[in-house]
Formats: C-alpha cells, structure tokens, sequence
C-alpha cells in the first residue's frame, strides 16, 4: 500500500491543509506546534476510527466552526486506487476507487466504509459490528507498526498479533514472511532433496512405478537373479540326489556280481565236457583243411613257371630301348657343340681388340670435344671480362653523379642556417620591446589598483557607521520594553479559552432565582442579591418576593440565614475553580501589566512583540553591516601593495622613451600586461623553434660533409678498380663495350657448333657396332633353340627306357617274391602234417558224459539272469552317472555358490538404494514440516534481518532480537544472555522499534509512517539510519514527519558511498509551513521539494 | 643345471576361466579383472618363450563355460597366432566347467577349433597319447561332462615294463583329500605313482598345491587370476624341468597374475586414512567396516573412498574397490557436527530427524542427517566454502 494524498480541514489547530505523498522518502518538516502530529493522527483516524466515534471530539477544532474533515486517497495495489472521506461527529463517510486515480466510483458509504477498510488493509481489525471488535480508535499490531503515535515509539515492543481482533494481519505476515523464512540455503537444500526424491516417488509421494524407476529396477533385478539362484538351486538339490542314488546302486551291483560268479562256476563244468566233443569235432576239420593245403602247393609251382618266362620277354625289350637312348644323346651333343660355336663368334664380336679399335675411334672424338669446350670457356671468361668492365664503369659514373648531389645538398644547409640566425635576431629586438611595454601596463594596472583601495576604504567606514546607528536605534527601542514578564501566545490563548470557559461556567449558574417570603409573624430580613448590596426589610404579615441571577442570601433575623445559588452543584464548583484560576494566573498578570481586560493585554504584548521584532532587525542589519564591512577585502593592505608595485615599475621605466612604447603597444595591440605575457610565450615559442632548426640545420651540414668525403673515397676507389679491368680487357674506358661483347659472343657461337658435329660422329661409331652383334645374337638363339628339340628327344627315350625298366624290376621284384614263396613250400611237410592230423584224431577219445546244448543253454541262462540284474544295476548307475554329468555336479554347486553370492549382492544393494531414497523422501518430509512450523513461527523468520541492522546500526554490541511465534518481543541478546528491551536506553529503543517497523513494512511492501521516531539519536547512528531510510525507501513509500529535517537530509558520513547509492532515490523533503494554514495563519508559499 | 642335462621343460598351467562375470563388482570394474584373465594367459605364453619350454600344458577349464561367446575364444586364438611355435605344441584339455560336449567349444566343427594353429592340440580322445620327444610321452584325458564319480586317470596306461621314457599325464579333477568334494572326477592322491607318470599334471582347484613324492609329482598350478575373495597361493603357473639321468622333476613356481585380491575392515578412521598411502593400483579390495563415526567423519569417509574408488574424472588409489558399509554405524546425536550459523529452519530439522534416529526409523533417519550433511556441504563448496549454513568440514 502506498498514501498518495491527504486533505484535512478543521482538524484540531489546523484549517486546512493539502499534501500530496510521492514515492520513496516523504520528508514532511515544520515547527513545534505545526501541525504535523494532526496530520499523523488524521491518517489515523480516517483508517482507523469510525466518524461517529466518541474520540473525534478530540480532532475538533480548537479555534473555528467546522466538523473535522479528513481525505486520504491511498493505493492497495496496482490500479486499486482508493478515495477515503471522512467528517467526524457525522455519518458523512464515503469510500471510493478507482483505476486511474481520476474517475472514482463509489465502494461503501457510511458504517460500511469502515468494514471495507478491515478487508482493504487486512491489518488485523474486526469489521464494524465484530464481537471483537472495541469502541473508538481501532488499534492493531500492524497499525502500531505501520502508523506510530509519536508519544508511543516503544508500543510495538509491548505487543504481538495476540491482541488483534482478528487474523487477518496475521495471515497477511505470514503470507509474507513465508516468502522471506526460505532461506536460501534452505531452498538450496529443498530443491536438491526435492530432485532425488522425484527420482524414486510420485508427486503423491507413492513409489513411482514407470520403467526409470529405481524400485521398478531394483525388484526386477533382484527377481532375475532369484529366479536365477532358485534354478541353480535346483540343479544343485539333483546333482546331491543322483549322487546318494549312485551310492545305493553301487551296493546292489555287488551282489548281483555274486550270483554271476556262482553261475559262470557251473557253466565252466559243464564246459569242459562239452569242449572235449568240440576238440574232437575241430581236429577232424583240420585234417580237411591240410588236404587241401597240400593241392594248392602244387598249384603254386605251375605258375612260378610261366612269370619266368614273361620276365625274360622284357628284358629283351629293355636292351632295344637303350640302343634309341644312346642315339638320341648322340643328336643332342651336336646340337650342343654348334650352340657353343655360335657363342664364340657373338663373344668375338664383343671381344677387346675390337672394342679397343673402337675406343681409339672414340678417344680421338673425345679430345678434339675437349678442345672445342676448353675454347668455349675461354671466349665465356672474355666475355664475363667485358660485362664485368661495364659494370665498373657504369658504377664510377653513379658514384660521381651521387657527389655532386651531396654538394648540393651541404649548399643548401649553409643557406637555411644563415636565415635562422638572421630570424633569431629579429626576435631578440622584439623581446626587448616588449619587456618596455609589460612594464608600462603593469604601472597602469598598479596605479587602477591604488584608486580602487582607496575607494574600498571609504566605503568599509560608512557602512561601519551605518552599523553604530542601527544598534542606537535598537537600545532605544529594548529600553521601551516592559519590565514584567509578558505572557507567552500560548498563555494568551490559554488566558482567553479560560475567560470564555468562566463565561460558559457563569452561565451555567446564570439560571434566574426567585424568592418570595411570607412572613408567619413580624420579621426583619435581608436580603442579598448576586454579591450586590444588602436590602433590609421588615416583614408583618405581607409578602416579600425578591429575585437574583445565581446567587441569592437571606438573613432571617434570628432565625436562619439561607443561601441560594443558581445551577446544579457541579457547575457551581467548576464556576468556582474557574474563577479561583482567573485569580491565581490571569489576574497578577493583568495587574503587572497594568491592564483592565485580557484585550488590553493582548494589546500590550503585541506592542511589545513588535519592539522586540524591530530590535531584532536593527540589531541584525547592524550586524549584516559589519559582517559586510568585515567581508571587504584588506583594502589597506591592497593599498600598501599597489603603491610599493607602482615605485618598482617606475624604476624599470626610468629612461624608456614611453611614448614610442605606448605607439609600439597600439600597434601591436596590446592592453593587458596577459596579452604581453601571451606574446611573450609566442616569442619563446620562436626562439625555441629557431635554436631546434639551428640544431637540425647544424646536424644536416656536418652529415652532408661526412657523406661527400666517404663517397668521394668510394669513388676513388671504383675507379682504381676500372682502371685494373679496362687494362685485363686490353682496352680502355671510352671504347664501344657493346661492339667489343658482340664479337666475343659470335666466336663462342661458332665453338658451340663444332663442339655439335664432334657429338654426332661419337654417336654414330656407337651405332656400327651394335648391327654385327645382333646377327651373332640370331644365330645363337637358333641353335640354343636346335639343342632344346634334342634334349626333348633325348628326354623321351630315357622315358621309356625308366619305365620298362621299373616295370621289369617290380617283376623282377615279384617274381623274387613268388619264386622265395614257392622255395618256402614245404610239400614234404604238408604231407607229413597231414599224417600227424591222422594220428591225432585217433589219439583223441569221445567223451563218457555227452553234455548236450541244452543242457549248456540252461546253465548259460542262470548265467545270463545274473549277469543281466548286474548289467541292469549297471546301466541304471550309467544312467545315474549320466544324470550327475548333465546336471553339473561341482560346477551346480559353484554355480549355485555364485548365484546366491550374487543374489546377496544385488539385494544388498537394493537395500542400500531403498534406504537412500526412503531417507530422501523422511529429509523431504521433515523440511516441508519444519518450514510449514517455521514459517508460522514469525518471530524466527524476522528476527534475522531486524538483528542484522541492528548489529550493524550498533557495530555488533547487540545481538538476535528474540520474537515469539506473533511477534511478541520477548527480549534482546547482549554479551550471550537475553535483556529486556525497556532496559536499552530511549534513544537505542527508539532506533529497534524503527528498524522494527521498517522491517515489516518491507515485507509487506507497504508504507510506514514515522512520526519524529529518532529524535534521541546521536548523529553518528543517524547517519546510519538516514542512509538505512534511504535503501528501504527503493523499496517501499516511507513517510516521515519531523521538526528537524537536517538530521534526514545531512550527507551520510558513517556509510561508504557504493554503487548501489547511485539508485537511491531522492529524499522529497516538503516544507509543512507552507501547506498547512493553522487558525489566523495564512499559507505562504507552494510545495518546495528537493 | 647345462641345457643338455635337461631331457624336457613344460608349462603347467590351469583354470583360466575365460569369460567368467564378476557380478559383484560394478560399472568399470567388472571388465578390468575380465580382462586381466587374457592378460594372464599373455604372460604365460610369454614365460613359455622365456624358458623355451617344449611343451604348454593346459589342464582343464579353460573357458568358464563350455559355449563360451566368440569375444573370448576369438581373442584366445589371437593370442596364439602371434606366437609362431613349431617346436613347441601346446594341449588343451577341457574341464569340468569347458567339458568336451557335441557342440562345445572343443567340438571339431567350432570356429575355435578349426582356427586353432597346428602346434595346438586339444585333448578330445579318452585314449589322448603324444611323444614329446624321443624320451618323453604325454597321455591326456579330457572331461566329457560337468560332474562325475570316476577318476579320470585311470584311463591313462600302466608304464610298461622297459618302458625309459618320461610320463607325463595331463588331466582335470580333484584330489581325494578336498572335503565335500569327493564325487567330482576324484583323482587318488597315489594317481601318479599307479600309472608310472614322472608328472601328472592337473587342474581344478585355484591354488598351487604339490603332492610328492618328488620324483613323480601331481601338481596343480592353481588360476592364473584369481576369481574371487578367499582364494589363497592363486595367480602362478607350473614350469618344470625334467632332468637325465633318472633325477626328480624340477619344479618352478612362477607368478604370473596381476592382481591381488585383498579383505580389509576397517575399525577406525586412522586405519582407513592409512589406505590412502599404500600402493594398491593391482588390488581387488574388499573393503567393510566395523566403527563408529561423526557425521562429519561420514564425509571424511565418502571422501576418502572417492579417492580410493575414483571416478568418471579420475582413476582411483585402488586398482579394484567393493565397499560393503553395512559394519559402519554412525553416531547423528551430536548436533555440532553441523555448523553453529545454520538457518533456524535447517536446525529444527536436524532436531527432528535426531528424534526420530531413536524410533523405528531409525536407520531411515540416521541416513537422512547423513545426506543432509552431505547436502550441505555440496551447496557451500558451491558457492566457495563460505560457512553460512555450512556443514562442519570432516577434515576439522
């Protein structure tokens, strides 16, 4: 909320007044008795009191006729503008808004404005007709807060929010200190607590269920690796199983091992006789089988026969393919023989007779080129020769247009030298002219100087004069002055309000009083009438009637004396104190001051007023006169000083032709002794220019001589050097070089071509060599080609003698064998087996006890029986050890190990995971409570920043401002222990409850109101405080009223000036003297602001 | 000994276990020690050069699994086709964990197999006999199944009678004396003895162990990488020398792994601090706790396990760390361990959430004081270390 204007007419001693509020520091500052303090309680009691409330008889006004009237406009916030009108002792009450502050459209008349108000300013105050709402001026936390009685600076330490009639100034700070309690590390913390938690929990604070979710990743793993560990688990729980049944079968494969071993003992009986038959059976077999051995022996030695006749057919065969060989060879040893003489007529060609013969050829070639590129080289050194004359010459030439130049040139430098020095010399001459003419004018000015002390001098001793007269003048008139003390204006009107309230007491007993007697036997009576004269009467029998305004005495004689008085006793009494106080104060003073009535008085003291005034003003011309004649300079001195310039200036003009200067002067110009000293430094400016050309123009001469000598050497020089070429040249420095390097080069033209021809026939004698070559080269390969054919040839024969001859030796290899075979044939032998097979036939009985078949079948089935329950056991341990090789066994069990291990693990870290989050949403939950407990606990939330001023206002001596949960102050910390406030000193108290009150206006952007609040501050925490007022008022409309105004406006001193100064708004500082017309008192002036 | 006194030098190694997971350890960790396992079986290809041996001899569980996915046995023959070895045949012999199964790794058909180069053999033949030279024989038998009850050096041939040479045996499975684990291809202590072997060469169990007598020793090499905690005398190979003239088999033990698996509880902060100064970058650490600290030293804690552990920015002290705080209590009744400037709204938390430590949330509360003074310090290092409502520092 911000005020933007205020009009109050008829309130208490004001008239009138109209002031406009603007933003940032309201600075509003007059006198004692101004006013000020109304125009707080008129914006008091327009938002605070009802118009027909009792307590507005205090705002009516002390001097004139007029209900008093208030008009606050005020904004609530952006484009609520509203207009508040009140005249109090009447229902007149109107409340209208607006947008734009110009066009106002009515809200509320009447009781309503004021609950209107309530809802406007929510500052904690029950609407009219609330239950708790109490008689008169409402008063609230907040409006202590934001509009302080003046009287009352220490009242917001003696309350809290508990006292308001209602909740709604509560609410609205803790709407407001909410915002403020969130600390920012607080908020830091929140926000950071707040991200982790949204990771894991819904805004409901449900666990979130989406496919990011921790917990949805964190189950389904663990479910995996369950599932996982319950597999292993199982293979495990088989793998133990199998093995405990192999255990069992292993022990009934030993008793089934038993009874296969009792029934192989019988078979192996029954066997033996059954073997016998069988050997029997198996010797008669055999004699079959060496009868035919015997026939196949003979069979064997008819085909030895015939391969040895075969064999003989391919030896033959073998000798004839031999013959074909030898004369293959023979062929291919020609063809050889005539290659090699083809190699020997290509190595002739190539041989060193012939290539020396070629090299003679070519050596002769070889020497006369030589002699050709010798010559050319020459004719190239004739020709460099020439080209390296020319070059000399033309630089001798250079070298000697280069140093006339260089003459030139120091020619040149002497001149400009020459004109320098001349130009120096005329500036000397006009220097000298100069100095005459300054000393001239300075006896000129120092001669205007005397006249001007002079004059000074006069003028100081009237206007001291004038001064003496004035302060006369002023004893006159302070010897006129009464010798009693005069009574003040203000006791003036005290004596008047005292007169008119005796009239008004008089009048109150001033009720009319009538007696009448009726005498019941003679009598004598006096009567007394209103403190008149006394009337003595006797009575008989007739009656008496007497009358009086307010006080009637009757003495009965001897009987009673009856006193009457007008009017009701109290104000009677009151007439009486009235009176008493008339005597006791108005009328010693009337007495000394010799007056009749309060008007002559008045008369008196206005005279003596204006004397006063008047000597006031002599008193103060006279002393203006001589501060004045005491700011004039020191005129004797300028006097001294004028004259001692003027002798020193004769002294340098003593001798100078003057009227010449005084020509010279008008002709250049010149009036002041500035100008001459202007040309003066022109002149300097000349002389420095000319000595630095001098200097230049000294540097040029002395370089142009140093560079002619060098060259001159350089010259000297290239033409000893050209002089030595022209003589190597065998020629002279006039002849024609281009003639002379023509010729030359025609001759080394001419050596070039022979050295052309001499290549060619090189070339050529190379050539004839190579064509008798390449038939001998022909020729050879001809024959190389004639060998190859009968080498073939050769090859071919030798072929197929191999291969007879392998063929015949595998026969012959064969043949060995079978003929080795036939040799190892032991016919005899046979036969004599065969009569051993007969013997032993007859040698070998039939058995008693033939075992049949059958017999043997059975037994072999016992056998079988057995052997089948053992394999059956077998197989079922093969099955089982299959089983144990399917399902793992140690490996199951390492596996089952490390499922369960890891099992562990992810649940671990399950746990882990589960615990962080669920400790982040806990630490959530915790800081929304304790900021929601916080936040309601107002005092924790503005005791910080109302500490943090004043520790900076008091340089730390005090410490944290200890507020309840309504902002109650409970006590304030000093040197670690807690102290009421009431004990701080008025002016320390004064400062907190400001600090107090601008604190919480900030908070809720609002305005404050402070009615002279700092009025026992030292300057130096004033400065502090005036800078403090400042920052708050960037922020907030921040009005102050106050009869010092410079104690607000002063520069600061204590604080550092920083950048942030620089957009602090400027204090409006409005004179109230000239806004506000008081009873009698007209308005000067118009607003002034800076 | 001269060279020439040495009639044969092998490499015995065993258990490679490529392509085992380390589930327990996360993120970057898991492939450094996957890795290590290749790394291993470098090195000890790399001593087989060293010595010259004249045989590599694989014993066993090569792969951890008998279908072990391309990237390994890809990278495994990669190893091979670097080594250019004529004279020096190396045999792989599949385990219990790698059995030799139809469609296994050691399958004829498998990629593996046929990329192999012809100076690596792998044992798929019950009956697996090769002369290593004129004076030295191997017999092989491979696992043609995960679990089994017989042992499988039976199957090797009884040393006949003038038979000079040197038997080595080669084979998977475990020694009678291991508790529990009798029914697994178990091997009889005198295996070596029985069938006339001056070697017998297995695997199965990850630590070297030596059976005697000494002139015909069973050896187990143990892995060349340890696989997990607990596991003691892992990360060697077997080189050994088999001298003439009748004399014992020389056994060397050689180192071949990279890291060291290590357990470690901490019972104060002194000892944890003390961590920080040893050399532990080819460590697995284990690392639990059993103290009590401030809150304050929580973050001392968290700080120092950052250093050990590392992060995406920089690598850690530790080669490879598993924490496991479930032993490391903290005491949160002690209000002072948050900064005395601490904004009242933050105080009052602190108090309730001490409140609550003592209730049947305990754990959850003492956590949440944890994390908020983790918090706060997160926000004051932020803004530069100022001590408005700072945590204390640990390092106090």
């Amino acid at each position: 909320m911000k005020l933007l204007s205020l009009r109050v007419e008829h309130f208490r001693c004001i008239e009138k007044a109209k002031i406009d509020f603007a933003e940032g520091l309201n600075l509003f500052y007059g006198p004692n008795d101004l006013g000020k303090s109304s125009l707080a309680l008129a914006i008091r009691a327009a938002l605070l009191l009802q118009t027909t409330a009792k307590e507005h008889e205090e705002f009516v006004s002390w001097h004139g006729t007029g209900d008093p009237f208030v008009e606050l406009v005020f904004e609530s916030e952006p484009q609520r503008i509203w207009r508040l009108r009140k005249t109090f002792g009447s229902a007149s009450s109107y409340l209208e808004w607006s947008k734009d502050g110009v066009d106002f459209a009515t809200e509320a008349r009447g009781r309503d404005v004021d609950g209107k108000l309530s809802e406007i300013l929510k500052w904690g105050i029950t609407p009219p007709g609330g239950k708790k709402r109490s008689q008169g001026m409402q008063a609230s936390f907040l409006s202590t807060v934001l509009l302080p009685e003046q009287d009352r600076v220490g009242a917001i330490f003696q309350q809290g929010l508990t006292g308001d009639s209602d909740e709604s100034g509560k609410q609205q700070l803790v709407a407001a200190l909410q915002a403020m309690a969130e600390d920012p590390t607080f908020k830091s913390v929140l926000e950071r607590v707040q991200e982790r938690v949204d990771i894991a929990f819904n805004s409901a604070g449900g666990k979130r269920r989406g496919k990011d979710s921790p917990w949805v990743k964190w189950n389904d793993e663990i479910k995996r690796k369950q599932d996982y560990s319950d597999l292993c688990l199982q293979e495990l729980k088989k793998t133990g199983a199998i093995e405990a049944e192999i255990q069992e079968l292993l022990g009934h494969q030993l008793a089934a091992k038993e009874a296969v071993d009792l029934a192989q003992e019988a078979i192996e009986r029954l066997e033996q006789e059954f073997e016998k038959e069988k050997r029997r059976q198996e010797i008669l077999a055999r004699r079959e089988e060496r009868k035919a051995r015997v026939e196949a022996i003979a069979k064997e030695v008819r085909e030895l026969a015939e391969a040895e006749r075969i064999h003989e057919e391919r030896r033959l065969q073998i000798a004839a393919l031999s013959q074909s060989r030898e004369k293959a060879k023979a062929a291919c040893s020609d063809a050889a023989h005539k290659m090699e003489q083809a190699k020997t007529d290509l190595d002739r060609l190539k041989s060193e007779d012939r290539v020396r013969e070629r090299q003679l050829q070519q050596s002769g070639l070889e020497t006369r080129l030589a002699g050709l590129k010798n010559k050319k080289l020459i004719e190239q050194s004739a020709v460099e020769g020439i080209q390296r004359v020319k070059a000399a010459d033309e630089k001798v030439r250079k070298l000697e247009e280069e140093l006339r130049a260089l003459a030139k040139s120091a020619k040149d430098a002497q001149k400009k030298q020459d004109a320098s020095r001349k130009e120096r010399e005329e500036l000397e001459q006009q220097e000298r002219q100069l100095r005459g003419i300054r000393a001239l004018l300075r006896r000129q000015t120092a001669q205007g100087k005397l006249e001007q002390a002079e004059s000074g001098l006069a003028q100081v001793s009237r206007w001291r004069s004038e001064a003496a007269a004035r302060l006369s003048a002023a004893a006159d008139l302070e010897a006129a002055q009464p010798r009693f003390p005069l009574p003040s204006r203000q006791q003036l009107d005290g004596f008047r309000r005292l007169e008119s309230d005796i009239r008004v007491a008089a009048a109150k007993v001033d009720v009319g009083l009538s007696v009448t007697v009726r005498a019941a036997r003679p009598m004598r009576i006096s009567v007394q009438s209103d403190g008149a004269g006394g009337n003595t009467l006797d009575l008989a029998e007739s009656t008496f009637e007497a009358s009086a305004r307010r006080q009637m005495w009757l003495d009965i004689a001897d009987l009673a004396e009856i006193s009457i008085s007008g009017g009701a006793a109290d104000a009677r009494q009151e007439a009486e104190r009235l009176e008493q106080r008339w005597k006791a104060e108005v009328a010693p003073v009337l007495q000394a001051a010799g007056a009749a009535t309060l008007e002559d008085l008045t008369t008196i003291v206005n005279e003596a007023a204006a004397r006063a005034a008047a000597i006031q003003a002599a008193r103060q011309e006279a002393a203006q006169l001589e501060q004045r004649a005491a700011d004039q300079m020191d005129w004797a001195g300028s006097l001294a000083e004028a004259r001692k310039e003027l002798a020193a200036v004769e002294g340098e003009l003593e001798g100078v032709d003057r009227p010449k200067l005084e020509k010279a002067a008008a002709k250049l110009g010149i009036k002041t002794v500035t100008e001459t000293d202007q040309r003066g430094a022109m002149l300097r400016d000349g002389f420095a220019r000319i000595a630095k050309e001098e200097k230049q123009q000294e540097g040029e001469l002395l370089t142009a001589n140093a560079r002619t000598t060098e060259k001159q050497k350089v010259l000297d020089e290239a033409a000893r050097e050209l002089a030595s070429l022209c003589a190597a040249a065998s020629a002279d420095r006039e002849s024609d070089w281009q003639a002379l390097l023509r010729q030359a080069l025609a001759r080394q033209e001419e050596i070039q071509t022979q050295i052309g021809r001499a290549e060619q026939e090189l070339a050529r004698l190379a050539a004839a060599d190579d064509e008798s070559v390449a038939a001998a080269r022909k020729m050879l390969a001809r024959r190389e080609k004639e060998l190859a054919e009968a080498e073939t040839a050769s090859g071919d024969a030798e072929k197929r003698l191999n291969e007879a001859t392998l063929l015949h030796e595998r026969n012959a290899g064969a043949l060995q064998s079978r003929r080795e075979s036939v040799a190892k044939l032991d016919e005899k032998g046979a036969r004599e087996l065969l009569e051993r097979v007969d013997e032993e036939l007859q040698a070998t009985p039939a058995p008693q006890q033939p075992v049949s078949e059958a017999i043997l079948a059975e037994a072999r089935g016992k056998l079988d029986e057995a052997a089948a329950r053992g394999a059956g056991i077998e197989g079922k341990i093969r099955e089982k050890r299959g089983a144990l090789q399917q399902v793992g066994g140690e490996v199951a069990r390492q596996k089952a190990e490390d499922a369960g291990n890891e099992l562990e693990a992810v649940k671990d870290r399950a746990h882990q995971v589960e615990l962080e989050f669920n400790a982040w949403e806990l630490l959530r939950k915790t800081l929304r409570e304790a900021e929601q407990e916080e936040g309601a606990h107002l005092g924790h939330a503005l005791a910080g920043p109302i500490a943090r001023r004043f520790a900076a206002l008091t340089a730390g001596r005090y410490g944290k401002l200890a507020l309840g949960p309504d902002l109650e102050t409970q006590g304030i910390a000093v040197a670690g222990d807690d102290r009421m406030v009431k004990l701080l000193s008025v002016g320390t108290r004064d400062q907190l409850s400001t600090l107090f009150r601008l604190t919480i206006a900030e908070e809720l952007k609002t305005a404050v109101i402070l009615d002279d609040q700092l009025a026992q501050s030292d300057s130096g925490r004033m400065s502090w405080l005036r800078e403090l007022l400042k920052e708050v008022a960037a922020n907030i409309q921040v009005i102050v009223f106050t009869c010092r105004p410079d104690d607000y406006m002063a520069p600061a001193r204590t604080r550092r000036k920083n950048a942030s100064d620089e957009r602090l708004p400027a204090v409006r500082s409005v004179d109230l003297t000239q806004l506000i017309e008081r009873w009698g008192m007209a308005r000067a002036g118009e607003t002034r602001s800076s | 000994m001269e060279d020439q006194d040495v009639a044969l030098k092998i490499l015995h190694t065993a258990d490679w276990h490529l392509g085992r997971s380390f589930p327990l350890f996360a993120g970057e960790d898991q492939p450094k020690l996957t890795r290590a396992r290749i790394e291993a079986v470098n090195k000890l290809l790399g001593l087989a050069e060293t010595y010259a041996v004249n045989a590599v001899l694989c014993a066993g569980d090569l792969f951890h699994e008998p279908v072990p996915s391309e990237t390994w046995w890809r990278e495994l023959l990669r190893l091979f086709e670097r080594r250019n070895w004529t004279n020096r045949p190396v045999f792989l012999s599949p385990g219990n964990h790698d059995p030799l199964w139809p469609n296994s790794v050691w399958a004829a058909d498998h990629p593996f197999r046929r990329a192999l180069p012809p100076w690596v053999h792998v044992v798929d033949r019950d009956d697996y006999e090769f002369e290593l030279s004129e004076e030295a024989v191997l017999y092989a038998v491979p696992c043609r199944s995960q679990a089994g009850a017989d042992d499988p050096t039976q199957s090797i041939p009884r040393r006949r009678e003038g038979d000079q040479r040197i038997r080595i045996g080669l084979a998977h499975g475990q020694t009678f004396d291991l508790d529990g684990h009798q029914t697994n291809f178990p091997i009889a202590l005198d295996a070596a003895q029985q069938r006339g072997l001056n070697y017998l060469a297995i695997g199965d169990t990850h630590a070297f162990r030596e059976f005697p007598p000494k002139t015909s020793p069973m050896v187990y090499p143990g892995a060349p990488e340890a696989t997990t905690f607990g596991e003691v005398d892992t990360g060697f190979v077997a080189v050994v020398l088999f001298p003439r003239h009748g004399r014992a088999p020389i056994v060397q033990k050689e180192l071949v792994a990279r890291w060291r698996w290590r357990e470690e509880t901490c019972a104060s902060m002194d000892q944890l601090e003390a961590l920080r100064h040893e050399d532990l970058k080819e460590c697995v650490l284990r690392l639990s706790f059993h103290m009590e600290v401030s809150i304050a030293e929580r973050a001392r804690v968290d700080d120092i396990l950052l250093e050990l552990k590392g992060n995406e920015a920089v690598c850690g002290k530790v080669g490879v760390l598993h924490v496991d705080t479930a032993g490391l209590q903290v005491n949160v009744r002690d209000a002072s361990d948050f900064d005395a400037e601490l904004p009242e709204v933050l105080r009052s938390v602190v108090s309730r959430l001490q409140e609550q430590t003592a209730g049947p949330e305990g754990a959850v509360a003492s956590q949440a004081l944890v994390l908020l003074h983790k918090t706060l310090r997160g926000i004051v290092d932020r803004r530069g270390g100022g001590t408005q409502a700072a945590g204390r520092s640990a390092a106090q």
